[in-house]
């Protein structure tokens, strides 16, 4: 069976310098003004963690003009 | 001629599809197919005629060697004949070559479902969309789901948004997807999140009225207290579990690292 985790995303789990950013991520995602995505470090380089897109909703199309 | 040594050579000559089937599937941490048994024996049915067929073609080219269907089909019909009596005693005077035969047959069922396994998987033919994905998709779709098979590229992991009733309020727990768990049935049973995190959905007073409130689908938070990270409680630990058939709403969505 194919891991649900990628090696390097655990990596950044485990780190316990990203988690706190990874539950930010998490959180932020489903507020009024998302992020979708950090800055993690993984083996001392630096990446970025993205969600996936999503399509916007009636709001904030509405929010955009 | 015992009745059940017919049904014991027809149960031999379809064993292999039984192997191929269960050789093919992918596996997962629990048994996956529920498919009705009526259902999987025809699969197997018609899978060990193909594979019978097959390997009796390339032991005929390779070896030379030959099935004498007619001492086969008395075998399998088991009428007192002389001609029973004469396959019995070809078989008694030499029972090793049936049993290589039988015995490579299905070795053959067995790398054949592996092989095709691995060609599955190498090339994704069973992702959505893929010409013959209705024949070779497995029966795994919370795999499917999980592991964003069907992207063009696959995720670095998944961002569960749930929503469960606990004593009458509403949480919504987020985290990463470390691992799941599957009943018997195939259904989801256990979701074991990291960085895991929850707030009471009770705090959103002000929704848009034309926002969606469900998890993470347009959810829209404006109660004024401040950013919506702000108003999760962290949940302490390293995985939290969630139990499925607590929650709701399953919102999914990808990781990336880039």
């Amino acid at each position: 069976m194919k891991a649900i985790l990628s090696p390097e995303l655990l990596q950044v789990l485990q780190d316990a310098s990203n988690m706190q950013k990874v539950r930010r991520l998490l959180t932020a995602s489903h507020g009024a003004h998302p992020t979708d995505s950090i800055d993690v470090t993984v083996g001392g380089r630096k990446k970025r963690l993205s969600l996936s897109p999503v399509a916007p909703s009636a709001s904030k199309l509405a929010s955009r003009g | 001629m015992n009745v059940a040594f017919s049904a014991l050579l027809v149960f031999l000559l379809l064993l292999p599809g039984f192997l191929f089937r269960t050789y093919f599937k992918r596996a997962e941490k629990v048994v996956l197919d529920i498919k009705p048994f009526g259902q999987a024996a025809i699969d197997a049915f018609l899978t060990a005629i193909v594979i019978d067929l097959v390997w009796y073609a390339l032991t005929h080219v390779l070896t030379g060697a030959r099935v004498d269907f007619r001492a086969l089909f008395t075998l399998i019909a088991g009428e007192k004949s002389a001609e029973l009596e004469s396959a019995i005693a070809e078989l008694a005077a030499d029972p090793w070559r049936p049993g290589l035969f039988f015995g490579s047959l299905y070795a053959f069922a067995i790398v054949c479902a592996f092989g095709l396994r691995r060609i599955v998987m190498r090339w994704r033919l069973d992702r959505r969309g893929a010409p013959l994905a209705n024949f070779l998709r497995f029966d795994t779709p919370w795999y499917y789901l999980f592991t964003g098979y069907d992207r063009p590229t696959p995720p670095n992991g998944v961002a569960i948004g749930a929503v469960v009733s606990l004593g009458g309020t509403a949480y919504l727990y987020t985290g990463v997807l470390v691992e799941y768990f599957l009943d018997d049935q195939g259904q989801l049973n256990r979701l074991v999140l990291a960085s895991a995190a929850r707030r009471p959905l009770s705090e959103d007073a002000l929704l848009e009225s034309d926002a969606l409130p469900e998890a993470g689908l347009g959810l829209e938070a404006h109660a004024g207290e401040g950013p919506t990270e702000e108003r999760f409680y962290p949940i302490e630990g390293d995985y939290f579990v969630l139990r499925y058939s607590e929650v709701l709403t399953l919102n999914v969505r990808y990781l990336d690292l880039s």
